[in-house]
């Protein structure tokens, strides 16, 4: 009894001490970033560039405190996701612009408006060629908080600087052909034989084994099973994607394409890429890969490919299964009518 | 039909066909000033791979690499004025022709000794949009690029745009998160998620809203970034794998869902076309990894509202305290 009254106790002491204590007024600062997302910078060894992050604050009331610091990145997987390295002690990768960048560390934006921060690039002159980049990121300063979740905003804005001259560019083909994307675009399958519906999509993997983020250009081949040249793709890397130094990437291309352009509710101009059908017959295809890369004046690396995929639709299979029974049934009764005949004759002679 | 049935065999004996001539190798090119419709040098450096007889060579600039393909002039570009200011390797040419995006080289036929060789054009004109262009560029026993070609290859360069500071350069990613949203980034209010008091006997749960879109072609994920909740140095283990709520096991995670068990959350609103990654985009699952993605666009994206579930379950060993943590919802364009 005693030991019951006592774990009673401790319960509802422990229940007492678990309530969180009772949530604050709102916090009145603002955490709505508005931010450019890449940057392109080419400079000579020696050269240096004095440009501007553009900040807008999307609280048009309440001001915004950011934080900005340079994180590297590579590549999180086949796609263009940014891993950013955000630990406070994080080595710098090779191909990091930390040593090269110079920029303030915080920066208030009144409410509503918005600031263009200035940010220093120099390359030292004795940098060699090839790519170098890195991340700033943009956090809103929140008041930690003793609730049981603090939530905090972060932007990031990839900054790439290409250092011209004599560099190591190598990528290599790892995958070519048909291939069927996620509704979000993020990943998909490859695949040769498709039966529900035509294939829109092309796609090749390559690994970038040099020391340059590299933008293969070029295009794609598509022609029928009779060798008639059926679709040309004219942009390999419609996106303008970039193959990150080390990364194995994938890039996908429409085999047609359609592109809208479109006001957002936001008031930006919104480009979709649509993938349409490309109305191929039943049969085999054939697609034939040819992009470049390489720097200005550099050697152009030239990557080529060939793949083969087969369009076989339910309706043309149940078609064929129908005309093969109907050949298969007309040939047996010819054969049947045509043993008869002969079996008939043979009696008829038996009986002569 | 019965002939489209052997037909479709056909692709089994198809080739596609090798074309005989040898490549022009090496091959390069350097734009001295890589800004639109610029009036600079370009200079072309190739070897080639036939010793036979070369009478001259052409230059086609086109949008698209391959010989195969008709070639379309780039916008803008200009190369009916260029001068051959230089040559090396083999030499002996002068300007033939030359078109808008064509310019033939002629010279005595003679083979070819020196296989490395440079032409430098001045005064032609870069295109005027920045884009990717491809010279195809092929060599003639003939004099004026008639006939089919010894040695043949592609390169590509392209022009882009000088640094530009101004107030606003699009692309832009807009990204704010906050425990309401009602409507755009402008509404946005509040920072802390109240979960209330946390019981073995029922399950926690509160919701945090995100407002994103981009214009950016290549589209954008959201990463999380935090730790589980903790008080002190006793914590509530998350769900690395997505899980159903569970009271009275000790439980911390999210999606990005409307669920029913508990009632918590809304489905993603808004006209864009991202959406929340796999393991937080299973109603009444939960999960959560400092370091996951929790949302992915691999397009630009129109504005989108998506809004955050955390559910906290305890045990009754649970010991006591204050918990708590920092989540970080980072937003980054895709490269």
């Amino acid at each position: 009894m005693t030991n019951i009254l006592k774990k009673s106790v401790g319960a509802i002491v422990a229940a007492l001490l678990l309530t969180v204590i009772p949530m604050l007024p709102v916090h009145a600062a603002s955490n709505g970033l508005g931010i450019t997302p890449r940057k392109n910078y080419t400079l000579q060894p020696g050269a240096h560039v004095t440009d501007t992050l553009y900040i807008n604050n999307l609280n048009k009331t309440q001001a915004l405190t950011v934080s900005l610091r340079l994180v590297d990145f590579s590549a999180k997987n086949q796609t263009g996701e940014p891993n950013l390295d955000l630990r406070a002690n994080a080595s710098q990768t090779a191909w990091s612009i930390k040593p090269f960048v110079n920029m303030p560390g915080s920066v208030t934006v009144p409410g509503g408006q918005a600031v263009n921060v200035p940010i220093t690039i120099s390359v030292p002159a004795n940098q060699g060629a090839g790519s170098y980049y890195s991340a700033v990121e943009y956090t809103a300063q929140n008041t930690p908080g003793q609730q049981n979740v603090t939530l905090a905003a972060s932007s990031v804005s990839l900054l790439f600087v290409t250092v011209p001259g004599h560099a190591n560019e190598h990528m290599q083909l790892q995958r070519f052909g048909a291939f069927v994307p996620s509704s979000d675009g993020t990943s998909g399958s490859f695949s040769s034989l498709f039966f529900t519906s035509t294939p829109s999509t092309l796609a090749y993997v390559v690994q970038n084994q040099g020391s340059v983020a590299e933008q293969p250009t070029g295009s794609i081949l598509v022609k029928n099973m009779f060798g008639k040249q059926v679709k040309v793709i004219e942009q390999a890397n419609p996106k303008t994607q970039l193959a990150l130094i080390g990364q194995t990437r994938r890039f996908e291309a429409c085999m047609q394409q359609r592109n809208t352009v479109a006001k957002s509710a936001s008031g930006q101009d919104q480009t979709n890429v649509v993938c349409e059908s490309p109305h191929l017959m039943p049969g085999r295809y054939t697609a034939q890969l040819a992009v470049f890369y390489g720097l200005n004046g550099n050697t152009n690396q030239e990557i080529v490919g060939t793949t083969s995929f087969w369009y076989l639709p339910v309706w043309f299979l149940v078609v064929m299964v129908i005309v093969l029974a109907a050949l298969t049934l007309g040939i047996y009764l010819l054969q049947r009518k045509l043993r008869n005949r002969t079996s008939a004759a043979a009696s008829k002679k038996r009986k002569k | 039909m019965l002939s489209f049935v052997v037909l479709l065999a056909l692709p089994l004996l198809a080739h596609i066909p090798k074309a005989t001539a040898g490549q022009l190798m090496q091959r390069s090119l350097l734009i001295a000033s890589s800004v639109p419709s610029a009036v600079t040098n370009h200079e072309f450096t190739f070897t080639y791979e036939s010793t036979t007889t070369v009478g001259s060579l052409m230059f086609e600039y086109c949008t698209t690499p391959l010989f195969q393909e008709a070639c379309t002039a780039p916008t803008g570009l200009d190369v009916s004025g260029v001068t051959l200011q230089g040559q090396g390797g083999e030499t002996g040419f002068s300007v033939f022709s030359a078109t808008a995006n064509q310019v033939i080289l002629t010279r005595t036929p003679a083979a070819i000794t020196q296989q490395t060789s440079q032409y430098v054009f001045s005064n032609a004109v870069n295109p005027s949009t920045t884009n990717t262009f491809f010279v195809r560029i092929s060599s003639y026993a003939s004099t004026d690029a008639s006939g089919a070609y010894t040695d043949a290859g592609t390169v590509s360069n392209s022009t882009t745009q000088t640094i530009m500071i101004s107030t606003e350069v699009p692309p832009i990613l807009n990204f704010c998160v906050g425990l309401k949203i009602p409507g755009d980034c402008s509404t946005a209010e509040g920072d802390f998620v109240q979960l209330g008091d946390l019981n073995a006997n029922f399950t926690s749960s509160g919701t945090s809203q995100m407002w994103v879109g981009t214009n950016a072609l290549n589209g954008y994920s959201i990463d999380i970034l935090g730790t589980t909740m903790t008080s002190g140095n006793n914590i509530i283990p998350p769900l690395t794998t997505p899980t159903q709520s569970a009271a009275g096991n000790q439980q911390f995670g999210i999606n990005l869902r409307a669920n029913t068990t508990p009632e918590v959350g809304t489905d993603v609103q808004g006209p864009g076309t991202a959406q929340p990654t796999a393991n937080y985009n299973i109603t009444n699952k939960f999960s959560f990894k400092s370091g996951d993605a929790i949302v992915a666009a691999g397009h630009s994206s129109d504005w989108q509202r998506f809004t955050a579930s955390y559910i906290v379950n305890v045990n009754a060993a649970q010991p006591p305290g204050v918990y708590s943590t920092t989540l970080t919802y980072i937003c980054s364009a895709a490269f």
